[in-house]
């Protein structure tokens, strides 16, 4: 009788732990989604609702795309053929340490003290020994490399207000109502933009010249990439937009 | 007795297979992105499909594809399931090859893992192609007991995410013998991803 339990049990614990790796083993393979739950399979159609002008943002893009790969693209080709590298990335230093008034600003908008007071610090660096900011001697701390770069649209995304619809905008890009509209007091406080009220009384020509390279350094850096996504999409349409999406989802959230 | 050593033997090898797949995930990322970066850099003519086999010997590839599609697989034909497959994981093997290519093979440096689950994980890399960091993040996943990259994020855009946007878009008006007309176009045009820094 005893021989008879012991073997019962015997039976029992194998058969448990037969099944109990059959089912370690299995699991996985027996879900054609590979465990992926349905939220993480399915996207996310939020950039689709906001979408709400598409006809028209896909016709802006179409224009768009031939101004960039007919106008500027061989454009910046000569800018980036015939001047230095040294002297490309000094402009652009320059541009990115001009910019300074909208990231301090954008910072103490949202509560930002340490980010704002190295933001200071590093505009104090770069505009004193780095000479007007062409150079960047702040790269050598660590803690000044780290600060998120902040813009007036993600103060307004911190204080609730929504995206809006997403817009494509003539020569700009892709950009949402909100955006978009600090784009327009952003103006106001960046030194190389002047909005029209202040157009007698400063020299127009030196502020557009100023434009003009800022726009040459900008399109060399965005230029390839926008290349390289229009190359490897089925829809460069949606890409752009879902690509702007997610870095403004990431921006607003560091 | 003798049953019961074997039995032990056998859980204990189990267990540690167990162990060994769900250790570190970085390791066999590290291991993986190093290879592929000997081979990219190598005179190899033909560096796509080496990848290509090497990544599959390592990784259930399938896995992101899938992913990519995510509910527009079901309104792929059957039979154009397995096509479409291939072509997107070719597609989405240029774009990566791509991201790691530069005028120098880049030095990469692997931040600490990130657990969000018992069974997803992230392994932030920064890639140095110029002074300038690439920020590239693989996000992976536990299935059948081993790491399997599930997404692919350079600097905060998710290859999948972007991908299945467009899908979404694409199988609004088309049918799935268009999706490969149209991923056979992007594959056989000779610029395709010579300046691509996805």
């Amino acid at each position: 009788m005893k021989i008879l339990v012991n073997r019962f049990l015997y039976n029992k614990v194998l058969l448990f732990t037969t099944l109990l790796f059959c089912s370690c083993l299995f699991a996985d393979d027996s879900n054609l989604d590979y465990g992926f739950s349905e939220e993480e399979n399915w996207s996310d159609d939020t950039e689709t609702k906001s979408d709400l002008l598409e006809p028209i943002n896909r016709s802006v893009y179409h224009f768009n795309d031939f101004i960039y790969l007919h106008f500027f693209d061989p454009v910046t080709n000569v800018y980036v053929n015939y001047t230095p590298e040294s002297v490309r990335n000094s402009l652009n230093n320059f541009f990115t340490n001009l910019k300074y008034p909208v990231r301090f600003l954008s910072n103490v908008l949202q509560v930002k003290v340490k980010e704002a007071y190295y933001e200071s610090l590093k505009f104090g660096i770069n505009s004193t020994i780095g000479i007007f900011g062409i150079h960047t001697p702040s790269d050598k701390y660590d803690f000044l490399n780290e600060i998120p770069n902040e813009d007036l649209g993600q103060v307004l995304a911190v204080w609730g207000v929504p995206a809006g619809p997403f817009i494509m905008v003539p020569i700009l890009g892709p950009s949402t109502l909100r955006d978009l509209s600090t784009r327009i007091v952003g103006r106001e406080i960046n030194p190389i933009d002047v909005s029209s009220d202040n157009w007698d009384t400063v020299d127009t020509q030196w502020i557009a010249l100023l434009n003009t390279a800022e726009i040459l350094s900008l399109n060399e850096e965005m230029l390839p990439r926008y290349k390289g996504l229009k190359k490897a999409s089925i829809d460069p349409y949606t890409a752009l937009r879902s690509t702007y999406f997610q870095q403004r989802e990431q921006e607003v959230s560091q | 007795m003798k049953i019961f050593r074997l039995f032990f033997w056998v859980l204990a090898f189990f267990l540690a297979n167990h162990l060994w797949a769900t250790n570190d995930p970085s390791i066999k990322i590290k291991e993986t992105s190093e290879c592929v970066l000997e081979i990219l850099y190598s005179e190899s003519q033909d560096i796509d499909k080496e990848i290509l086999a090497y990544l599959s010997k390592n990784y259930n590839l399938n896995i992101i594809i899938r992913r990519t599609l995510g509910r527009n697989w079901n309104k792929i034909d059957s039979a154009h399931q397995n096509k479409v497959v291939e072509l997107i994981k070719r597609l989405v093997l240029r774009a990566y090859i791509d991201g790691m290519h530069g005028k120098m093979k880049p030095e990469i440096k692997y931040s600490k893992t990130r657990y969000l689950s018992k069974k997803r994980a992230e392994v932030p890399t920064f890639v140095y192609l110029s002074d300038k960091p690439l920020a590239l993040t693989y996000r992976v996943g536990l299935v059948s007991d081993q790491w399997e990259i599930f997404d692919i994020v350079v600097e905060n855009i998710s290859i999948v995410l972007t991908y299945r946007n467009q899908f979404d878009a694409f199988f609004d008006n088309n049918t799935s013998e268009a999706l490969i007309e149209k991923l056979e176009t992007l594959l056989t045009n000779e610029n395709l991803g010579k300046s691509l820094p996805i």
